[in-house]
């Protein structure tokens, strides 16, 4: 659905994407992650149209983003830092949209007024709580029934109860819909409820890109125990992300199939072998130690 | 394919409207108190009479297109473009606009066309308004009407489009009225300190002689261009008998010329928008090959203008010369530099890697300033050969054009002496010869009356050369008597000049004035002056209390009277210095001469000229010639004499009248009390 490709952008002498690649399928919820710093916030404004790329191509559907309303008509998207007019209401918002969105659902506003009940959607935008204002970008976001929605830090500010209620709407227009959204958040915890799509980002590239389960398959921990003097030397070709032991328990995270790395660690004869799924933060965390962006010790 | 509203949005346009209400509400509100309100609060209490009340409404019609429609538009051009550009500012905003499915070029044309109505609209509301308030008076001045609408119109599109452009070189939007004020006057300011930086080191540089320099500075600054291009004259014209002032406009044209100059603005100002990165909203010039131009033309203004400020303001505390100037310059070339890197950078810390730049600055001011003091361009020793000059114009106290060879060889002999003394002339110009400094001080007042040692003279020569082309030079000297009786000294060339009677009788009477122009004469009276100048005196001292008016055969008997004591040079000899031989020499009574005829006023110089429209509508000038009368004057006087007014002038001298009254309050001694007191 959207595509980029081998995109660079420079800000003042700074390479803020690297010949990124990235592809987000259609109809996924895209999961886009990174340190701070990563260019995941360039990304979205790339494929928003905002920003023009130094060399690349950003495209939906085969057809550049850039300059171009007949794709951009099909997108919506909630950036981190949101703007209205001054004394803009939800109501002034929603009548400057539906100028612009052929498919903006009037229907749809009218009904999503109980979900978003708290907003009273003729209050000045600027004049409500964060979080207020964050739903009332979803309302409209909603509303416009894009193809694509793009979101920043989506859920920054809102309660638990309206965080489940968003991502029921937008699990819902994905079914339904075929809505294809992509995701920038540090909520790796909420991500992966929602995201079958995972990118993480790193110094201006894509370290990884794949769907949730194939990357829940290709790392895994495991924890495995030796009897005492016991001396063990781990395999050598085991791609270990990372490696720590506590008395004699070792942990282990290994980058690769988890049958082999299951074999290979059993002809060590451990007493105790346990394979354990890890979370997306995890596999965040473990990922980019590789990168040189690990929890460092600190010695003061 | 694109359709047919590709550069154009409905939903935009509307929303801009109803956001920004207030600025277009309060350019409507301006504009109806000063139309119609106006015009109907002013012809409330006058009289029914059409004509006057025609004539009334037509003056303010055409007073508001010339005078306020300018200023109007100045401020609304500004306002609007920051109002509409607004969301290029600011990252949030950058990124929600440009986020909407909207092309750039939908955009800028959307939010340009807006702009358009926000004045465009108001104007014909307003137009309509005026019409009614004016059918209501009973009385339809439409031309100046629509003269106004014009204007108005045409003022606030280019100032629009002019602030426009440079809403796209900045992405700050207090960056955006100060680039625009700045420019609406930048080029004329410095084009001043140019010609006054080349007058204060440029020997015989004359004021705004280099046509390119005063051109850019007049046309570059759209405001002064408005001022001296965009005006009103008041001829008078004759109606069922009765004189009304009928306003004309000058310098719609010049309001067309920026209108489209507008356009071009307007293009350039999409061309930006086209190629802008908006990340770099919040920056100061988001253009880049504009961030040096930037840099370095701050630079070199701060250094000139600041340089120039404080060259003057602080004399006392430093001699003048071109070393200080050149330490004024470069300082503030320098402090202008590096603020102007911090701006750009957004940084105090930019001394370390910037320095480089800076040097430039440095060279670049040091050079331009030395190639002017050691005259690399061999400005100052130019004097044109007597086989090049057509003829040359001598500007003092009045203009004179000569043309004869020999007249022509003395101005040239003028030049070279000024030229080759240029070291002292400068050494008595800083008060650096003690002599000459005496010479000065011991100009004073002796039994009430001041004499002069030493004055200082400017002269403008304006050779037309036989190629075509002008060489114009100003220069300064001092005259005295000793310098007067010297030969080959500037006084003396200059003293041969001025004092040629058929020099002196061009500059009274210009070649275009003929005999039969002449309309009437008036002749002052001592006692008109003493009236006019608050002195109390009896008649048998002064005379009638009125001027005499002389027409027909006695004006032109005078006039001959007059030319002849000129030529003969009994008249209108020019006294350089004042004592008491040129006071005793110079009445208070002077005679006015005006002529009327179809004049180049550009010819005109040696006195005041008005226009009027005659009964036909036809313009005519009025041209008034003072010339004071002398005591050697004897053709003039017996004329006088014979027409029986000398009793009723009762001619004074200057020198009487100084010792008589207290006019001159701070000349008189304190031993001599005048006799007549001067209220």
């Amino acid at each position: 659905m959207i595509e980029l490709r081998e995109v660079v952008k420079t800000f003042d002498g700074f390479r803020a994407l690297d010949q990124l690649t990235m592809h987000v399928p259609k109809g996924a919820i895209y999961g886009l992650v990174g340190p701070n710093g990563a260019g995941k916030s360039t990304v979205l404004r790339h494929i928003t149209g905002v920003y023009r790329q130094d060399a690349g191509e950003v495209l939906m559907e085969g057809a550049p983003i850039y300059e171009n309303p007949a794709v951009k008509v099909r997108m919506a998207d909630i950036p981190d830092e949101l703007y209205y007019f001054v004394s803009a209401s939800t109501r002034d918002m929603m009548q400057f949209y539906r100028g612009f969105y052929p498919r903006f659902d009037q229907k749809r506003y009218e009904a999503l007024k109980d979900i978003f009940s708290t907003v009273d959607e003729k209050r000045p935008i600027r004049r409500l709580s964060k979080g207020m204002q964050k739903q009332s970008a979803f309302w409209l976001a909603l509303c416009c029934r894009p193809d694509v929605l793009v979101l920043d830090e989506p859920v920054d500010g809102l309660d638990p109860v309206m965080r489940r209620q968003v991502w029921s709407l937008l699990m819902e227009d994905v079914a339904e819909e075929g809505t294809t959204v992509l995701v920038s958040s540090h909520n790796l915890r909420e991500l992966e409820d929602v995201c079958d799509h995972v990118g993480i980002l790193s110094k201006g590239r894509v370290l990884l890109e794949r769907s949730l389960s194939e990357l829940q398959e290709t790392v895994t921990k495991f924890q495995l125990a030796f009897a005492p003097d016991t001396e063990t030397v781990l395999p050598q070709d085991l791609n270990i992300l990372y490696q720590s032991q506590m008395g004699r328990v070792h942990t282990l995270i290994v980058r690769g199939k988890t049958e082999i790395a299951m074999e290979r660690l059993s002809a060590l004869n451990p007493i105790l072998l346990d394979a354990l799924p890890l979370s997306l933060e995890e596999i965040f965390i473990y990922e980019l130690g590789g990168e040189d962006y690990a929890v460092r010790e600190l010695v003061l | 394919m694109r359709s047919a509203n590709w550069f154009f949005s409905l939903p935009l346009c509307k929303k801009q409207v109803k956001r920004f209400w207030p600025l277009w509400g309060m350019y409507v509100f301006v504009l109806f108190i000063l139309m119609p309100v106006y015009q109907l609060i002013e012809t409330q209490d006058r009289s029914v009479d059409t004509h006057d009340l025609f004539y009334l409404l037509h003056q303010h019609g055409m007073g508001m297109a010339a005078q306020i429609a300018p200023w109007i538009a100045l401020v609304f051009g500004v306002l609007t473009a920051m109002a509409l550009w607004s969301y290029l500012y600011n990252n949030r905003s950058v990124s929600m606009m440009h986020a909407l499915p909207l092309a750039r070029e939908t955009m800028f044309f959307t939010n340009y066309i807006t702009g358009i109505l926000f004045f465009l609209i108001p104007n014909l509301l307003i137009f309509l308004l005026t019409l009614g308030a004016e059918a209501m008076i009973g009385v339809v001045a439409i031309k100046s009407l629509a003269i106004w609408l014009l204007c108005q119109t045409l003022l606030c599109f280019f100032y629009f489009s002019f602030a426009t452009m440079f809403a796209f070189v900045t992405g700050h939007i207090l960056v955006l009225p100060s680039l625009y004020a700045i420019f609406s006057c930048l080029t004329l300011a410095l084009t001043m300190l140019l010609d006054f930086s080349f007058g204060e080191f440029v020997y015989g540089y004359a004021s705004r002689s280099i046509p390119f320099l005063n051109w850019v500075g007049e046309w570059l600054s759209p405001p002064y261009a408005m001022l001296k291009g965009l005006r009103l004259t008041y001829p008078m014209t004759s109606v069922g008998g009765q004189e009304f002032t009928a306003a004309q406009i000058h310098g719609i044209s010049v309001v067309c010329a920026y209108a489209i100059a507008g356009l071009v603005m307007t293009m350039i100002a999409y061309l930006l928008y086209r190629y802008r990165k908006l990340e770099l909203s919040g920056e100061v010039i988001v253009v880049s090959f504009l961030r040096p131009v930037f840099k370095y033309g701050v630079a070199i203004c701060s250094g000139l203008v600041f340089g120039n400020i404080f060259y003057q303001v602080l004399p006392s505390l430093f001699s003048r010369g071109i070393a200080s100037m050149l330490f004024f310059l470069l300082l503030w070339g320098v402090i202008g530099y590096f603020v102007a890197e911090m701006l750009l950078q957004k940084s105090f810390r930019v001394i370390r890697k910037s320095y480089k730049g800076c040097l430039v600055v440095m060279v670049l001011l040091s050079a331009a300033m030395l190639a002017m003091e050691w005259d690399l361009s061999g400005y100052e020793k130019t004097v044109p050969s007597a086989d090049q000059v057509e003829k040359v114009t001598l500007s003092n106290q009045h203009n004179v054009q000569i043309y004869d060879p020999e007249s022509i060889a003395r101005v040239l002999a003028l030049q070279e002496s000024v030229v080759k003394e240029k070291d002292q002339i400068e050494r008595w110009k800083h008060g650096e010869d003690p002599k000459m400094q005496d010479l000065i001080n011991q100009s004073q007042t002796k039994n009430g009356i001041y004499v002069e040692e030493c004055s200082w003279y400017y002269v403008h020569l304006d050779y037309k050369l036989k190629d075509g082309s002008i060489l114009k030079r100003e220069y300064q000297f001092p005259i005295t008597e000793e310098l007067l009786t010297q030969e080959n000294t500037p006084a003396a060339y200059y003293a041969q000049l001025v004092n040629k009677p058929e020099i002196r009788l061009r500059s009274l009477f210009p070649d275009v004035l003929k005999a039969e122009d002449l309309l009437q004469v008036e002749v002052q009276t001592t006692g008109q002056i003493a009236r006019e100048r608050g002195a109390e005196m009896p008649s048998e001292v002064s005379g009638s209390n009125d001027s005499i008016v002389l027409s027909g055969e006695t004006a032109q008997l005078l006039f001959d009277a007059v030319r002849e004591d000129v030529l003969a040079g009994r008249l209108e000899k020019q006294w350089l210095l004042q004592s008491e031989e040129s006071l005793k020499s110079n009445y208070i009574n002077s005679i006015h001469f005006t002529f009327r005829g179809d004049y180049n006023t550009d010819n005109l110089s040696a006195g005041d000229w008005y226009e009027k429209q005659d009964k036909d509508g036809k313009n005519e000038v009025y041209y008034e010639v003072p010339l004071t009368l002398q005591s050697t004057a004897s053709s003039t006087l017996a004329v006088l004499e014979q027409l029986g007014l000398s009793d009723r002038i009762h001619f004074m001298s200057e020198y009487d009248w100084q010792l008589d009254t207290d006019e001159n309050v701070s000349y008189v001694d304190n031993a001599c009390e005048a006799k007549y007191p001067v209220m």
